[in-house]
């Protein structure tokens, strides 16, 4: 599932019990023009409409319910496109192992210095906007790509691959002009300005399959 | 000389003598021979054996009578006339000379006379029958009977005496007669000897008067019975002899026998000595001369007070009988019992009226057989049967069986009837029924009883061997018989070994001598008496005891037996000698009491009914270094420890105030000016009339108890900052999260607040916001910090004002991280009215985390949703109480039971302090703590603590 990126304004997501503290952040976010939106629980922010959309999510470590280690290790499964930064009063090297390999951004002690906390949220903000503009060009290629023709992708793919076109044609049993034309209609549909660009293309899509 | 007649003859009442029993007269008939001599007048042997023979003749009713003389053949014979018209004379004169001829013995033989055979007897006449024999016949059966025999003995005698007197007189120049004349020389005096030996001998009165009726002699009998002298009685003096009564008409019988020259006989009462007057016959025969004259009367005075008596109780009871025949129908109309008399053929033929009464019927009804209808039919043949067997064969019968009433009931009769068969051959049965149907009864219930009875005696052998008590019994001698077996189980000797007086080994040695005279004095008096000594018991042991007993009597009062009983008084021993003791130590209880209070290790001392003291004892004087009138009153009071005082007086005036008895701490200043602490202890006296009028107090030094107290609340500090400590450890990573919180929240808003205040974009409204939040954040990182700080003070408990419910949740902030992190959902119900009470916050924080942490760990196997804690404030009877309650899996009934022993502990890292502590905590809170399952699911506990206003909190002062 994915959602589209509507261009809305990137927010901060804060999901912590204390309210002290969901205040003080957002306190600290407003004072640097971030538009922030607190959960005092997972299960709060999950029902509500926020889910997935621009911006990153302040997490408590220790929650109740659902943990903030729990959660984030869940993402990728949910699919949810925000980058994390987790905050913990106490952090041991197991949980920060845990917390990373879940993908989280960073991981910080409580009490968080402000500016560490505005890098990690700025660093996860900016990752979240990459990962976007990423998932923005994958889709625009994949329905380019969606319209070429099979032999097109086939003649493509090979372009990319490196091989010249007498030996596509050679390859796939076609002339040499065939070849040409497919590969200047697929050039044509990618929207590509140059074969290097198509190659990048065929990259950037292979690896999207990939993962 | 003529014969006289024979006495017989001058008998006038023959006939009734003919009545007489036989020993009367047999009485008469040797009376009559003694006073024979005396009417044999001259010297005529013939005359002296004709009166003789016919005497006896007559006497004893012979068919003959003889006598032979040993010098002639001839044989004087008497024949009676019947005997004689059978056999004649000669016949019997032949056979008795046939038998003389044989020599016969003098005891009785047969003698066949004629054609018969009589009893026949031959009496000698003189010691060997020199002068001759006696013969006496009868046919009668029975003869010659002793009495016979005794008759014809004395008619002998006199025979033989006679004839030897008139044999000598014979010899010398003979008188006609030996009274009339005078003997002169020795052979009167011999005579005169040997007849006054005669006379005086017989056993009867004789007297002889002259022909004119005057006495002139009288025996030693009549003198001795009379109590008089021959002079008084002599002449005519002898009238003084009758009863007044009597007198006239024994004058006129003597004047009417002197007249006739007839004696006769003449009753009257004669005076004894003595005073008493008895019943006499007056027997006279006439001595008459050739002409007829009477020259002298001879008389004899013969008893007949018995005879008059009989005849005087006969005459009373022929007029008893007279009279008797006349109620004799109302008699046997009202007699109690069912009367009839019968036909020899059975049939009734007379009932009385109780027997019509009885079967409420007309007599026609039950005459005849009508009878038999109300006899019980079950009863009709066998009573038939004897009825009808007894006619035949009895003279009389005996009948049992139930008769009908008139009530309807059949009622058990007993039947007796007699055969009469009268003058004229008629024969009556007459019979009466006597009711015995009570009697019937009572034989069946005796039938019962008796087994019952032998079933009792048998009983009461088991009873006596059995009864727990030593029971004896002993004969009048005081020698024991019996004893049962609890006394020789006890005394462990065997019954031979104590028998008879056996029984004193059983006694201690010196009991046994008193005891013996107890004993014997007992016997002697028959008064039964407790006795007290000491038995030894089998194992050698001597115990007291009391022999008690009581004698069987007899009804002379005689003892048959002794029976008793032997009692342990030990126990009642021992208890005297203590009484003994206890009242000697009263004696000196007084002077020991002045010693005991000066010696008692407390401070004595008094106060008036409002509290001023009156008296101190000497030690405190002694102990506070004081004289007496700087403590009385109220003077003590400055003695008291200033900390203490004003608690002090506080319960001594409740205490007053209440009048019952009270008691304080407080530390009094010793003489070198230490304080140490006393028990202060006062209780209320109150006089006669029951009003207060002192009180008496004690103080006692308490100063170590004191001291081991503090000791002891110091290791109970130390012990549960222990566990507070460990508990905090486990919380740790909980708590630091905790204080994290506001502190993050501060360090953020202080950024934020920065950022602010920064050139480039300087709002100060946003920061004053963050600054805000600052402040308030940093409050609460304070609050924590005291609750942990609380939680790790070691500091001796402070007991002051708090607020309950802030108190729980200050504990529950700080565990919120730690409940989160567990999963456990957290609920308060506080009722809000809880009001202040006193306490140590830092116990009562400890309790309550003890309290919610076990709540927690109780829900470590419940799912994570499911793990709820509640705690709850509520206020009941005086009391705040807390409640923890968890849904977790709750308590088994032992670990409910053991919940708040120290080092119980269900977790295997526990040690199991928790709890215990959180009791003596509680406890020392004057609350209670208890454990229970919840009813819905998992457990709750709870505590209470008293309220500030209801309750007096000892404060422990520092």
């Amino acid at each position: 599932m994915s959602h589209p990126a509507e261009g809305g304004t990137p927010a901060v997501v804060v999901i912590d019990d204390d309210q002290s503290v969901r205040e003080a952040l957002q306190g600290l976010f407003q004072s640097v023009g971030l538009v922030t939106r607190c959960f005092g629980s997972v299960r709060d922010y999950l029902e509500s409409d926020h889910l997935g959309s621009a911006g990153c999510v302040v997490l408590d470590i220790r929650l109740p319910g659902t943990s903030g280690l729990e959660f984030l290790e869940t993402l990728p499964r949910s699919d949810l496109m925000q980058s994390v930064v987790l905050i913990s009063a106490h952090v041991d090297v197991q949980m920060a192992v845990r917390a990373m390999k879940a993908g989280a951004i960073d991981v910080l002690t409580k009490p968080v210095r402000e500016q560490d906390l505005l890098e990690a949220v700025n660093r996860a903000l900016a990752q979240d906007r990459l990962r976007r503009d990423e998932a923005d060009r994958c889709a625009f290629m994949r329905a380019r790509y969606a319209t070429l023709t099979e032999r097109e992708r086939q003649v493509m793919t090979l372009v990319a691959a490196g091989l010249l076109n007498k030996q596509i044609a050679a390859r796939v049993g076609i002339t040499e002009a065939t070849v040409k034309l497919h590969r200047g209609q697929a050039m044509r549909k990618m929207e590509a300005d140059s074969v290097p660009e198509l190659v990048r293309m065929v990259d950037f899509l292979g690896d999207a399959a990939r993962k | 000389m003529n014969a006289p007649p024979p006495p017989d003859a001058l008998a006038p009442h023959s006939d009734a003598a003919a009545e007489e029993p036989e020993p009367r007269r047999f009485q008469d008939n040797l009376q009559r021979l003694t006073l024979l001599p005396s009417t044999w007048q001259g010297l005529d042997p013939t005359a002296i054996v004709q009166s003789l023979l016919d005497t006896l003749h007559n006497m004893l009713e012979l068919d003959f009578v003889g006598l032979r003389f040993s010098e002639t053949e001839h044989i004087f014979l008497r024949v009676g006339q019947a005997f004689g018209a059978a056999t004649g004379r000669d016949d019997v004169a032949k056979a008795i000379e046939g038998w003389l001829q044989s020599d016969p013995a003098d005891r009785p033989m047969r003698l066949a006379v004629g054609g018969g055979e009589l009893s026949v007897v031959a009496l000698p006449l003189g010691a060997i029958a020199s002068m001759g024999v006696l013969l006496a016949g009868s046919l009668r059966s029975g003869f010659p009977a002793s009495s016979d025999m005794t008759t014809l003995n004395i008619a002998a005698m006199q025979a033989s005496l006679a004839c030897r007197e008139v044999r000598e007189l014979s010899a010398r120049k003979t008188p006609a007669d030996f009274r009339a004349e005078k003997l002169s020389g020795d052979a009167l005096a011999r005579s005169e000897w040997e007849l006054n030996l005669a006379i005086n001998t017989i056993p009867a009165m004789v007297w002889s008067t002259t022909a004119d009726g005057r006495l002139d002699f009288c025996n030693q009998h009549l003198l001795d019975f009379v109590g008089l002298t021959f002079e008084e009685i002599s002449g005519l003096g002898f009238y003084r002899i009758y009863h007044p009564d009597d007198i006239p008409h024994v004058l006129a019988a003597w004047q009417d026998i002197m007249a006739t020259k007839r004696g006769r006989e003449v009753e009257g009462r004669i005076r004894r000595g003595d005073g008493t007057y008895q019943w006499f016959t007056l027997r006279q025969n006439p001595l008459l001369d050739e002409d007829g004259a009477v020259v002298k009367w001879y008389g004899a005075i013969i008893d007949i007070d018995d005879r008059k008596r009989a005849e005087d109780a006969l005459r009373e009871t022929e007029i008893a009988l007279l009279s008797s025949e006349r109620n004799l129908t109302l008699i046997i109309d009202s007699l109690p019992v069912l009367i009839w008399s019968a036909r020899p053929d059975g049939s009734a033929d007379f009932i009385n009226k109780r027997w019509l009464e009885y079967a409420g019927l007309p007599a026609e009804k039950i005459l005849d057989w009508g009878f038999l209808d109300l006899y019980h039919p079950d009863d009709i043949p066998g009573m038939l049967e004897i009825w009808k067997r007894d006619l035949e064969n009895g003279n009389d019968t005996q009948l049992k069986g139930r008769v009908l009433g008139a009530d309807g009931t059949y009622r058990w009769f007993y039947f007796r009837g007699s055969k009469l068969t009268d003058a004229n051959g008629t024969v009556r049965w007459f019979g009466a029924n006597v009711d015995i149907d009570d009697l019937q009864r009572a034989e069946d219930a005796l039938r019962a009883g008796e087994a019952a009875l032998q079933q009792s005696e048998l009983e009461l052998q088991q009873i006596v061997e059995t009864i727990p008590a030593m029971a004896w019994s002993a004969g009048p001698d005081g020698m024991l018989e019996f004893w049962n077996r609890n006394l020789s189980d006890f005394v462990g000797l065997s019954f031979n070994q104590i028998v008879g007086t056996g029984f004193y080994r059983i006694f201690h040695p010196d009991d046994v001598e008193p005891m013996r005279v107890a004993w014997e004095n007992t016997l002697a008096t028959k008064q039964p008496q407790d006795i007290d000594g000491r038995i030894r018991r089998v194992d050698g042991e001597y115990r007291w005891f009391t022999l008690r007993q009581n004698p069987l009597l007899d009804a002379h009062g005689n003892v048959v037996k002794w029976y008793g009983i032997i009692i342990d008084i030990e126990d009642r021993k021992r208890a005297e000698d203590a009484l003994r003791a206890s009242e000697a130590r009263l004696q000196d209880s007084e002077h020991q009491l002045q010693q005991i209070v000066s010696s008692i290790p407390g401070l004595a001392w008094s106060s008036d009914s409002r509290g001023a003291t009156t008296f101190w004892s000497q030690q405190y004087l002694d102990y506070a270094g004081l004289r007496s009138e700087e403590v009385l009153g109220w003077g003590f009071l400055d003695h008291i420890h200033p900390d203490d005082r004003e608690h002090m007086l506080e319960v001594w005036s409740a205490t007053l105030q209440s009048g019952a008895p009270g008691e304080a701490e407080a530390r009094l200043r010793r003489a070198d000016g230490q304080f140490r602490w006393f028990l202060i202890r006062a209780s209320p006296f109150h006089d006669a009339a029951g009003n207060l009028t002192q009180w008496f107090g004690v103080n006692v030094d308490i100063e170590n108890r004191k001291r081991a107290e503090e000791q002891l609340r110091q290791s109970q500090t130390e012990l549960a900052h222990v566990t507070r400590m460990m508990t905090m450890d486990e919380l740790a990573v909980s708590i630091a999260h905790e204080v994290n919180q506001p502190l993050m929240a501060i360090v953020t808003n202080a950024g934020t607040c920065l950022r602010w205040l920064d050139d480039g974009q300087l709002d100060v409204a946003m920061a004053r916001e963050a600054a805000e939040r600052i402040v308030r954040d940093g409050h609460r990182a304070g609050e924590i910090v005291t609750s942990i700080r609380a939680l790790a003070r070691k500091a001796a408990p402070r007991m002051e004002r708090l607020d309950l419910e802030k108190v729980i949740q200050g504990v529950l902030d700080l565990l919120r991280g730690e409940l989160q992190r567990r999963g456990v959902a957290s609920k308060t119900e506080f009722s809000g009215k809880v009001p202040s009470i006193y306490g140590d916050p830092t116990q009562l924080q400890q309790v309550v985390l003890n309290l919610i942490m076990n709540g927690v760990e109780a829900m470590t196997q419940v799912d994570e949703g499911h793990r709820r804690l509640t705690v709850r404030t509520d206020v009941a009877a005086g009391h705040a109480q807390v409640s923890v309650q968890d849904t977790g899996t709750g308590l088994d009934a032992d670990s409910a039971e053991r919940m708040f022993e120290a080092f119980f502990s269900t977790k295997p890292e526990g040690i199991g302090m928790g709890l215990s502590i959180c009791r003596s905590i509680v406890e020392a809170h004057g609350g209670r703590i208890r454990a229970a399952n919840s009813p819905v699911q998992g457990s709750m506990f709870s505590f209470t603590l008293p309220l500030v206003e209801g309750a007096l909190i000892h404060v422990p002062s520092r």
